[in-house]
C-alpha cells in the first residue's frame, strides 16, 4: 500500500468522506469513550501527575534520538548475541524486498502477520503476495479489512472504526460466514479462521513498539495476543521497525509503556506486553528458530536532521487523534495516508513529501490539544504550524493562498482600505443571502456554508459602534 | 537457519553519525531522570498487602471483563482442590501444563494426572495439543499488583504456544513472585541482560484475550484463551 492509500484529489475525498455519516460518528464515539477511558487512567497512574510522566517520557525519546547512532548499533550487536539477524533498509523498497527475498529463499508458503503501521508503510503485504506468499493479517481489524480487498486502516489503534457490524458481516459473509451481525459471533468466525493458521504459517511478522538497545529485545504490545501467537510457532520470524523506535534500557520502556496503553486505548495495561529476544532456547519445540530484525530509514533521516525530529520521539499511541477536533470530524482516510491525526498532519509530508500532501497542514486549527496529550511531549500543533510556514514561506505552495495574504497583508496595513472594505462586506456580500443568511458561500465560504449558515454582516462596523457606545450615544 | 549477520550497517550508523554531527561515540552516559514516580507507587508495601493489590486490580479486569477474569487468595493445602475447581468451571476437557516439578511438590500430581505435559522432544505434537485444550495451567514467574498480570519466562518445558492457544487459563500466583509494578519487573530483566541472560521471550500478561475493533464493542477471546483464572497462594 504505502504511506499514500489512494490516488484522489485531496478535496474530493475529504468531500467522500464528509458524507459517511456511520463513519463521522464512528469518529466521535471513538474519541469520547477513549478520552473519557484515557483521562481515568492517567488519574491513577501514581499520584496523577500526567505531566511528570509525560516529560520522562520526552526526554527518553529525545536521549535516544540524540545518540541513535550509539544506540542502534549497540542494539544490533545484542540481536546478534541473541542469536538474530539485523538488517538495515534505506528505504521501503529495500526493506521489503529483504523479508520478500528471504521468505522465497526459505520456501514459505504462508506468512501470519501482526498489524504495524511501518510494514504498511513499507508496502510489505502486497510485496510478498506479488511474490506468491499468502499473507493472513490476524489482528481482528486488519483481518477484516484485508478480507475487504485491504481496505485502508483509519486509525492507528483502531484500524477499521469506519466500518459498521453489518458491513463487516457482509465481508465475512463472502468468506463463508453465515451468522448475524453481533460482534461476539463475528470474533468468534475470525478467532475459528485464524487460530489454525498460527500454527501452520512458515514466518511470522510483526513489528516493534520498543526495541531495548541494552538487551536486544523487541517489545510486542496487544490486547488480543495474536502478536504473541505470531512468535510462538512459526519458525521463522521477522521483526520490522522504523530506525527511531527504541529506548535504551528496560528501566526506559517501563516509562513509554507505562504511558502507551493509557493513551492508546485508555487501560492500565493492555492484555499482553511481551519482550522478544531473538532466537529460541536449543531443543524447544516452539518459537524462533531463525530471527530477523528490519530497522527502517525510508526518508526518517532527513527529519531527524530538520526542524521537524521531536516527532521522531512518537510512539504511535494514536492519543493525538482521540483529541484532534478536525480528525473528529472528518475520519482518519480524509488524510489520505496511513498516518492520520496531528501525527499524520506533521509525518506524512515529511515521508512522502509535500507534493501530495500539502492540504494536511491546513487541517488543523492549531489549537494544541494533541501537544496536551502526546505521552511523548512532542510540540505536535507547534510542528505542524512550522509546516504551515514552510509552505508559505519556502515552498510557496499555493498561489492563491499567497495572493491572498498579500491582499489580506495590503489592506490591513492600510486603514483607509479596512475601513472601506469592513464598510463594504454587508453589501458585497447581499447577492449571496437567503432569509437573511448566508447560505450560498463562494470560494473560502463555501466550505463553511456548505455544512452551516454564516450570520449576516452588521450593517454597523464593531469599531463604529463601540466608538459610539464609548461616547455614550448607547443605540 | 541464519544467525548472526548483520548487513548495511557500516553506511546506516555513519549516515546517522553525520547527520548527528560527530562520530559514533564509544560510550553514551544515560541521563539521570528528572523525576522518579514509578518508584513511588506501592512503596513500602508488604508482600501481603501487595497480595491484596493484585487481587483488587483483578477484579477491576474482571469487571471490565464481562467476569472473563477472576481471582482468589488462598493457602497453599487448598491448592489442589481449587485447582481441581477451576480446570472443571467451565465444563471437562483436554489441558495442558507446563513441564514443571512444582506442580508435584504443591500436591497437584492428582489433579493433573490427565494432562498433557508439555514435552519439547515431542515437536509438533505439543503445538497440536495446545491447539486443542480447553485448559492450559501455569505458574507465574514474576506478578505485577498495579495491573495484576503474571509473567511468562520462556524456557525448555514451557512452551510459548501453551501459554495462548488453550480456551481457558488457570495461573498459579505465589505471593512471594508480586512485585509493585512493571518498573520491578524491568529491573529483573535488567539485572538479568546484565549477567547476559536474555530469555527468548518474557510475556507479561494481564487478561484474556480481547478486541474492540468491532464498532468499539469489546469481546473476548479473539486469539488467546478467554477465561482467565488467577489462584494467588499466600504462602508460597
Amino acid at each position: 500500500m504505502g504511506i499514500k492509500i489512494n490516488d484522489q484529489k485531496f478535496e474530493k475525498n475529504l468531500e467522500k468522506n464528509l458524507n459517511d455519516d456511520f463513519m463521522r460518528a464512528a469518529m466521535v464515539k471513538a474519541q469520547d469513550l477513549i478520552t473519557k477511558n484515557r483521562e481515568n487512567v492517567l488519574s491513577q497512574l501514581g499520584d496523577g501527575n500526567f505531566r511528570e510522566w509525560q516529560q520522562l517520557s520526552g526526554d527518553i525519546r529525545a536521549h535516544v534520538l540524540e545518540n541513535l547512532d550509539f544506540y542502534l548499533n549497540q542494539f544490533a550487536e545484542n540481536v546478534v548475541k541473541n542469536g538474530g539477524n539485523v538488517f538495515f533498509a534505506k528505504d521501503a523498497k529495500e526493506a521489503s524486498e529483504y523479508v520478500t527475498n528471504l521468505a522465497l529463499e526459505r520456501g514459505v508458503k504462508k506468512v501470519v502477520k501482526a498489524k504495524s503501521m511501518v510494514t504498511e508503510e513499507i508496502g510489505l503485504n502486497h510485496a510478498l503476495m506479488d511474490a506468491g506468499v499468502d499473507v493472513k493479517e490476524t489482528d481482528l481489524a486488519e483481518y477484516i479489512l484485508q478480507l475487504d480487498d485491504w481496505n485502508p486502516p483509519s486509525h492507528m489503534v483502531v484500524p477499521s472504526l469506519h466500518l459498521n457490524k453489518t458491513q463487516i458481516r457482509d465481508v465475512f459473509a463472502e468468506n463463508g460466514y453465515t451468522g448475524e451481525d453481533l460482534p461476539e459471533d463475528l470474533a468468534a468466525f475470525a478467532r475459528a479462521q485464524l487460530r489454525n493458521e498460527f500454527v501452520t504459517a512458515d514466518m511470522g511478522i510483526y513489528g516493534c513498539n520498543f526495541a531495548i538497545a541494552e538487551s536486544g529485545a523487541i517489545t510486542l504490545i496487544s490486547n488480543e495476543g495474536n502478536i504473541d501467537l505470531c512468535t510462538a510457532a512459526p519458525e521463522l520470524q521477522v521483526s520490522v521497525m522504523g530506525m527511531e523506535r527504541i529506548v535504551a534500557t528496560y528501566e526506559d520502556a517501563d516509562i513509554c509503556i507505562s504511558l502507551l496503553g493509557r493513551s492508546a486505548v485508555g487501560a492500565k495495561n493492555t492484555s499482553y506486553t511481551t519482550f522478544v529476544n531473538g532466537i529460541t532456547e536449543e531443543g524447544a519445540a516452539d518459537g524462533a528458530k531463525e530471527f530477523h530484525v528490519v530497522i527502517v530509514d525510508n526518508g526518517r533521516s532527513e527529519v531527524l536532521k530538520s526542524q521537524f525530529k521531536e516527532v521522531l520521539q512518537c510512539m504511535r499511541c494514536a492519543a493525538c487523534l482521540n483529541a484532534c477536533p478536525v480528525y473528529r470530524q472528518v475520519g482518519g482516510h480524509s488524510y489520505n495516508a496511513i498516518y492520520s491525526g496531528p501525527l499524520g498532519v506533521v509525518l506524512t509530508p515529511l515521508l512522502a513529501g509535500y507534493d501530495d500532501f500539502k492540504e494536511l497542514p491546513y487541517m488543523c486549527s492549531l489549537c494544541g490539544e494533541c501537544t496536551e496529550v502526546c505521552p511523548s511531549n512532542i510540540p505536535l500543533h507547534k510542528l505542524i504550524h512550522e509546516h504551515k510556514r514552510v509552505l508559505a514561506e519556502e515552498k510557496k505552495a499555493s498561489a492563491f493562498w499567497g495572493a491572498s495574504m498579500s491582499g489580506a497583508g495590503m489592506v490591513l496595513s492600510r486603514p483607509w482600505m479596512y475601513k472601506l472594505g469592513t464598510s463594504m462586506a454587508p453589501m458585497m456580500t447581499k447577492p449571496l443571502m437567503v432569509d437573511g443568511k448566508i447560505k450560498k458561500g463562494v470560494s473560502v465560504l463555501k466550505g463553511w456554508t456548505d455544512k452551516r449558515d454564516m450570520p449576516a454582516m452588521e450593517k454597523v462596523r464593531f469599531r463604529d459602534w463601540y466608538e459610539s457606545r464609548s461616547k455614550g450615544e448607547k443605540k | 537457519m541464519l544467525k548472526g549477520q548483520i548487513l548495511n550497517r557500516e553506511s546506516f550508523i555513519s549516515n546517522l553519525s553525520n547527520i548527528l554531527g560527530r562520530d559514533m561515540p564509544k560510550e553514551v552516559v544515560h541521563p539521570e531522570f528528572s523525576s522518579k514516580p514509578q518508584l513511588e507507587i506501592y512503596k513500602g508495601y508488604t508482600q501481603a498487602q501487595l497480595a491484596e493489590e493484585f487481587h483488587k486490580n483483578a477484579q477491576v479486569n474482571k469487571a471490565g471483563s464481562g467476569g472473563k477474569i477472576d481471582s482468589v487468595i488462598i493457602e497453599k493445602k487448598d491448592l489442589a482442590k481449587l485447582v481441581a475447581e477451576k480446570l472443571a468451571a467451565q465444563g471437562t476437557g483436554p489441558i495442558i501444563a507446563w513441564n514443571d516439578k512444582r506442580f508435584a511438590e504443591w500436591g497437584l500430581n492428582d489433579v493433573l494426572k490427565d494432562a498433557y505435559v508439555w514435552t519439547d522432544e515431542k515437536g509438533r505434537e505439543n503445538i497440536d495439543k495446545a491447539l486443542n485444550a480447553s485448559y492450559g495451567v501455569c505458574i507465574s514467574d514474576l506478578s505485577i499488583a498495579e495491573t495484576a498480570s503474571y509473567t511468562v519466562i520462556d524456557k525448555l518445558g514451557k512452551g510459548r504456544s501453551s501459554n495462548f492457544l488453550p480456551l481457558n487459563y488457570v495461573c498459579i500466583v505465589p505471593q512471594s513472585t508480586i512485585v509493585p509494578r512493571l518498573t520491578q519487573g524491568m529491573q529483573k530483566l535488567h539485572e538479568m541482560s546484565k549477567k547476559g541472560i536474555n530469555p527468548a521471550a518474557v510475556n507479561f500478561i494481564c487478561g484474556s484475550s480481547s478486541s474492540s475493533d468491532i464498532e468499539l464493542n469489546k469481546v473476548w477471546g479473539v486469539h488467546g484463551p478467554i477465561r482467565l483464572s488467577y489462584i494467588i497462594v499466600s504462602d508460597l
